[in-house]
């Protein structure tokens, strides 16, 4: 029987070899499992913005609705009992003038 | 040689050769007749199995007033569909629809048309017409019915009920019927559909959903309306009505220069949330109501014999008889006049004095002052449903008659919003300019049209109009700190059904204000009032009313000084305020 002699060089370059692909097999797997971890962050930021724009609208609704004249009005009058503005001629007197 | 056993090998081997060969062709057969000519077939029913392809509805657009506040806009909701299961027995079927029914409160017609498309195995179908809010869709996904799934939709809602309701007209649940603007520019206001391929599981259950074309969101619509000042138009409106128990009424403000419609009021009105609401109120009576006018026609009967020079304002009639015949039909006065110059004959609205500076024009004459004035032609405001309102024509025009009748608002329809247009001329300075009530629309192609002079305009307003308010039948109307020009009308309403006129009336009231620098212009009618029937005494509060509020709300200048109501108030020394 003959034994065979290792080949130091070639165990070298099978390792790196080894190593090489191993370093971009897991490079490539982090990279798509990053990749999709992205995705799904966006996708659910993306539901967020969807979600806070659905709030916006209803929130602009919700003002509209509040600013109703004819709410504004019956809580002007009812709630803090202000009046019309009389039609008169306002004049302003000065400290110590009698009329 | 071969033995025995080997040609017996040989023999069999043969037979199964061609047994084997002859089972491929059979296969390879009908792989032909399976996968070529029945691949359309094939290939339809594998995508009606496992994916369906989804319209994905736009968001539609707001309506904005004039001040960008929101007066209708969507809001996500949700539709839910249905589709057959495979293996689902009848019995589960039925089950399944009558909990759906519960759910959804289903009328019995969405329940049948359910059941009958799911025993058809028609496919993808709506439960109903109508969008769920999320929270009902979301209760109803929760109950995790094979085959029953919701796609995103919006829902109109419009946050101020039934402010401006016919202008806005609406929407139905169902989204198969509109009104107002809503129809008018629906193309515009509803964007272009998507579509979506949903991929599903067996089951019926969505696994993965593509965007095949992203859906066009609708444009915003921009409306000339003010949303203060329809309120303020609505309110008071709503208060004649309910006083003079009118059967409707109308309001309509323009801006006198631009003719931006600021507010334009129709009673009764719906909430057009509710829209349609109830039939009575469906009609938007700005427009769409045709009625003879009365005495505000007169205004362009002055127009037409100013403006040819046929009548001076020193010119006396005599109304003393308070009667005149013409072509054999008597019109009278409501009150014996005496004599009257022209603009008191106005003034007073004399029928007997009108008809007699009337015949001094022609009939051509008088017809081409009308339709120049926009009277027997729509306005071409961007609304559906507008009236264009009539004059006879010319040969239907019964001699010495027709025209007399028609000089004091009889014989000839018009609709409120004519009206409004026909006073804003003498506003202009003789203008004719053309009502719009979209920023940006069909109606703002077109320049003003001279229709009168500007002398004319001008001097019938300060010598007729004006006085109109300050000493005749719209002294009710005078506003303290402004001056109005103005005519009232009040016309006997005509009833078909016993070919004559009858006790019940229109009244109205047309006018602008300021007169010097004029900023609005705004018609009143109501039909039908009780207690009080005359427009000076029943429409002209209103103009007063709604004027009032308004001006203030635009803070336009007053042109005189108030009545001596003195208020004082005290000054910190050192500041002026």
């Amino acid at each position: 029987m003959v034994r065979r002699k290792w080949n130091l060089k070639g165990i070298a370059l099978g390792a790196a070899f080894f190593a090489a692909s191993a370093a971009v097999l897991t490079f490539y797997v982090w990279y798509q499992t990053e990749s999709v971890k992205l995705g799904l962050d966006i996708a659910k930021l993306d539901d967020r913005i969807r979600e806070l724009e659905k709030d916006i609208e209803a929130l602009k609704l919700r003002k509209a609705s509040l600013l109703d004249p004819g709410r504004v009005e019956r809580i002007a009058r009812e709630k803090l009992g202000l009046v019309d503005p009389e039609d008169a001629v306002v004049v302003y007197e000065r400290p110590g003038t009698t009329r | 040689m071969r033995t025995f056993y080997e040609s017996d090998i040989r023999r069999r081997t043969l037979v199964l050769s061609f047994v084997l060969a002859g089972w491929a062709v059979v296969v390879a057969l009908r792989l032909v007749q399976v996968q070529v000519f029945g691949h359309a077939r094939a290939k339809a029913a594998v995508l009606a199995q496992t994916r369906d392809v989804i319209t994905m509805e736009p968001r539609r657009g707001n309506i904005l007033d004039r001040n960008g506040e929101i007066l209708a806009c969507s809001l996500p909701a949700a539709r839910i569909f249905i589709r057959p299961v495979a293996k689902e027995t009848p019995a589960e079927t039925l089950r399944k629809v009558r909990r759906l029914q519960k759910e959804l409160v289903l009328t019995g017609k969405e329940t049948a048309t359910i059941l009958s498309r799911l025993q058809a195995k028609a496919g993808f179908s709506y439960v109903s017409k109508s969008k769920y809010s999320e929270d009902d869709a979301a209760r109803v996904m929760a109950l995790k019915l094979p085959g029953v799934g919701s796609e995103p939709a919006t829902r109109r809602n419009y946050p101020l009920g039934p402010l401006a309701s016919h202008v806005l007209g609406g929407i139905n649940l169902a989204e198969d019927s509109r009104g107002g603007v809503e129809a008018r520019y629906d193309d515009l206001l509803k964007g272009i559909e998507g579509r979506q391929i949903s991929f599903k599981v067996n089951g019926g259950r969505d696994y993965e959903n593509h965007v095949i074309k992203s859906p066009v969101p609708g444009r915003d619509l921009v409306l000339t309306i003010d949303t203060t000042i329809q309120y303020f138009a609505e309110k008071e409106l709503l208060r004649a009505i309910i006083e003079h128990e009118a059967a409707w009424g109308t309001v309509i403000i323009m801006d006198s220069e631009t003719g931006d419609i600021l507010a334009m009021a129709s009673q009764p009105a719906y909430d057009v949330n509710r829209f349609p609401g109830p039939q009575e109120a469906w009609m938007n009576r700005a427009i769409g109501a045709s009625y003879e006018p009365g005495s505000v026609f007169k205004i362009i009967t002055a127009a037409a014999v100013r403006e040819r020079g046929r009548v001076g304002f020193s010119e006396l009639f005599d109304c003393s008889a308070g009667f005149i015949r013409v072509g054999g039909t008597t019109i009278t006065d409501h009150d014996r006049e005496r004599v009257l110059s022209f603009p008191q004959v106005l003034i007073k609205s004399s029928n007997v004095g009108t008809v007699q500076f009337a015949q001094r024009v022609s009939v051509p004459e008088f017809r081409e002052t009308i339709q120049a004035f926009g009277i027997g032609t729509k306005t071409r405001i961007d609304l559906p449903a507008e009236e264009p309102g009539s004059i006879k024509p010319a040969d239907k025009w019964i001699k010495g008659s027709t025209l007399a009748h028609i000089a004091i608002g009889y014989e000839v329809m018009v609709t409120p919003l004519q009206i409004a247009q026909a006073m804003n001329v003498f506003a202009t300075g003789g203008l004719l300019v053309r009502p719009r009530i979209v920023r940006g629309g069909a109606a703002d192609a077109g320049e003003p049209v001279r229709v009168i002079s500007e002398k004319t305009a001008t001097e019938l307003v300060q010598r007729v109009f004006e006085g109109v308010v300050e000493e005749g039948t719209a002294k009710d109307g005078r506003l303290d700190g402004y001056r109005i020009a103005g005519k009232t009308g009040t016309a006997k309403k005509w009833d078909p059904a016993v070919n004559a006129y009858t006790r019940t009336y229109t009244a109205s009231f047309v006018g602008f204000t300021p007169v010097e620098n004029p900023r609005l212009t705004m018609i009143v009618v109501l039909d039908q009032p009780k207690d009080g029937y005359y427009g000076g005494e029943v429409c002209a509060p209103v103009f007063r009313d709604i004027a009032k509020q308004v001006l203030r709300y635009l803070r336009v200048p007053r042109e005189r000084a108030l009545p001596s109501s003195v208020l004082t108030a005290g000054m910190t020394a050192g500041r002026t305020p």
